[in-house]
């Protein structure tokens, strides 16, 4: 290597290292500016966390008015008033996936067991919020209660009628809610 | 350490069965980075960042920070996608199904018998000369990569930037205390990194050279992860009600066969090769890059198994893996008879 090249190469180096240096100082002075600056939302805005709190407390707010009715019929064992009110609670609100827990929960208790384990699949299905605890909507453990007392009922008809599809569809479909309310990554 | 550290992870917070799962961890990962959208799986769980600094600051302290690379990454790359989509199938990477068996869980037999078998396989073609190119000395820069942007994750857990998601339901939600978090992986790492955990490495080592040394660790981590299941109230043996599983156990088998097979060929599980990523593998770190696409792709593509059992794309999947694994042994076998 001459002289030229060992110059030029040094120079060379000197300027890299000089930009390196600039490059983080500015990057580290925009980084703090943007940090400090104040921002015209940030005092007003919800957290994401905040939001979904709020978000929770509406709905069930929303959904204990909606559902007042079905619910006083249904603790008052009433089953075909409580049905009838769901039907029009499901007429106005078609997409709220509760009315199918309280589908599930009016089969059940009319023992409708096959019904009641496809209606609790759909409502988990389009809600899973139902069985997830970190949530105030959760239902997992009434869910289960009613899953494990099926099963029995199930596990008992299918023995006397090994070959009907729709006890074998239904154990499967209780099997795998059981799965599903028992938690995990999903 | 790792067996009772993840049971303990789940009783405070963590997702049942899912102490620790590299694959499940990785997908919660993509989605804090926007690289899948659901939500309800997005999360930068800080024992993966844990994982990965502990086993650069071990390896930096016992002076075994060697920064290596270039033995045939996009094959690395693609092998370490297909770990997770064998993951995904069966739902778990081989540390979750170890702690899924210490936890009762029966369903996930099927997948041991699976990993078993595709790590016997694998070591069948090592021995008859199916090894990926040697790696080579690289210059130390390339070493501080992956540490990097493990830093820039764990200032991203602190910070939480806008552009970082994190779901407030679903398994996002179900984490343990960030600091708890944290330390565990931090130490789980550093030990990895100075006992060379493996959970394919230490079966493979056992079938091809009887040597007992990392299986003793694959055998203690089951053991303590049962005890502490056992104490803690969380066991419960069958098949039945069990968290995040599925009976297709053929599915289940064929996914642990590509896992494990996959494992083989690029020398380390899903674990392990985050912990090489830590101490300078620049190999590891592209499995790893591997890992996190797949991680984002099973979810965006609908790769991965629910309780309801695999999907058709899974499926495909699982068998286009274990296709391509295959092709690469077969040609990396021709490749060294013709030398």
């Amino acid at each position: 290597m001459n002289i030229r090249d060992k110059l030029f190469g040094s120079l060379l180096d000197s300027f890299t290292t000089v930009s390196l240096t600039l490059l983080i100082a500015i990057t580290t002075v925009m980084l703090i500016q943007h940090g400090t600056a104040a921002h015209p939302d940030e005092g007003s805005a919800l957290t994401s966390k905040e939001q979904a709190e709020e978000m929770y407390r509406q709905r069930l707010e929303r959904d204990e008015k909606i559902y007042r009715d079905v619910e006083k019929f249904f603790a008052q064992k009433q089953y075909t008033a409580a049905q009838d009110a769901l039907q029009k609670v499901q007429e106005e609100h078609p997409d709220n996936p509760r009315s199918l827990i309280y589908q599930a929960r009016l089969q059940y208790n009319t023992g409708k067991m096959v019904d009641a384990i496809s209606s609790y699949r759909r409502a988990v299905d389009s809600e899973p919020d139902f069985i997830d605890n970190n949530t105030p909507l959760f239902i997992g453990k009434s869910i289960m209660d009613d899953l494990t007392a099926s099963k029995e009922k199930l596990v008992r008809e299918k023995r006397l009628r090994p070959k009907d599809n729709g006890i074998n569809k239904a154990l499967d479909e209780l099997l795998y809610l059981q799965r599903r309310v028992a938690g995990g990554c999903e | 350490m790792l067996g009772a550290g993840a049971v303990l992870l789940t009783l405070v917070g963590n997702p049942v069965n899912s102490g620790i799962c590299i694959s499940c961890f990785l997908e919660n990962l993509a989605g804090a980075l926007q690289l899948q959208d659901d939500l309800r799986m997005s999360y930068i769980r800080p024992e993966l960042v844990g994982f990965l600094l502990g086993a650069f600051f071990m390896a930096k302290q016992s002076r075994r920070f060697r920064v290596t690379g270039g033995s045939s990454p996009l094959i690395r790359f693609l092998l370490g996608f297909f770990m997770i989509v064998g993951c995904g199938v069966f739902i778990g990477c081989p540390i979750k199904m170890i702690l899924r068996l210490g936890a009762g869980d029966l369903t996930a037999v099927a997948a041991l018998l699976g990993m078993l078998f595709g790590i016997w396989l694998g070591g069948k073609y090592i021995r008859a000369g199916s090894v990926l190119d040697r790696a080579q000395n690289l210059p130390i820069i390339n070493g501080y990569i992956l540490p990097g942007i493990g830093f820039l994750l764990l200032i991203f857990l602190f910070l939480k930037p806008a552009f970082i998601r994190q779901g407030f339901s679903g398994p996002a939600a179900q984490h343990a205390p960030l600091w708890i978090s944290l330390a565990v992986g931090l130490l789980i790492g550093g030990l990895a990194q100075r006992s060379g955990l493996c959970i394919t490495g230490g079966i493979r080592n056992f079938f091809l050279f009887r040597e007992k040394t990392l299986f003793s660790g694959v055998v203690a981590i089951f053991v303590s992860a049962l005890m502490v299941s056992l104490v803690s109230g969380q066991f419960n043996l069958g098949m039945e009600a069990q968290p995040g599983a599925h009976h297709s156990h053929l599915w289940s088998f064929l996914a642990m066969v590509l896992v494990g097979l996959a494992a083989v060929i690029v020398d380390g599980c899903p674990f392990r090769q985050v912990i090489k990523a830590g101490e300078g593998d620049v190999d590891a770190g592209i499995t790893c890059f591997g890992m996190v696409t797949g991680a984002a792709l099973v979810i965006t593509w609908q790769l991965r198994s629910t309780s309801a059992g695999p999907v058709f794309n899974g499926k495909i999947a699982t068998l286009l893996g274990l296709i391509f694994c295959l092709t690469v042994i077969l040609s990396y076998r021709k490749a060294r008879v013709k030398r």
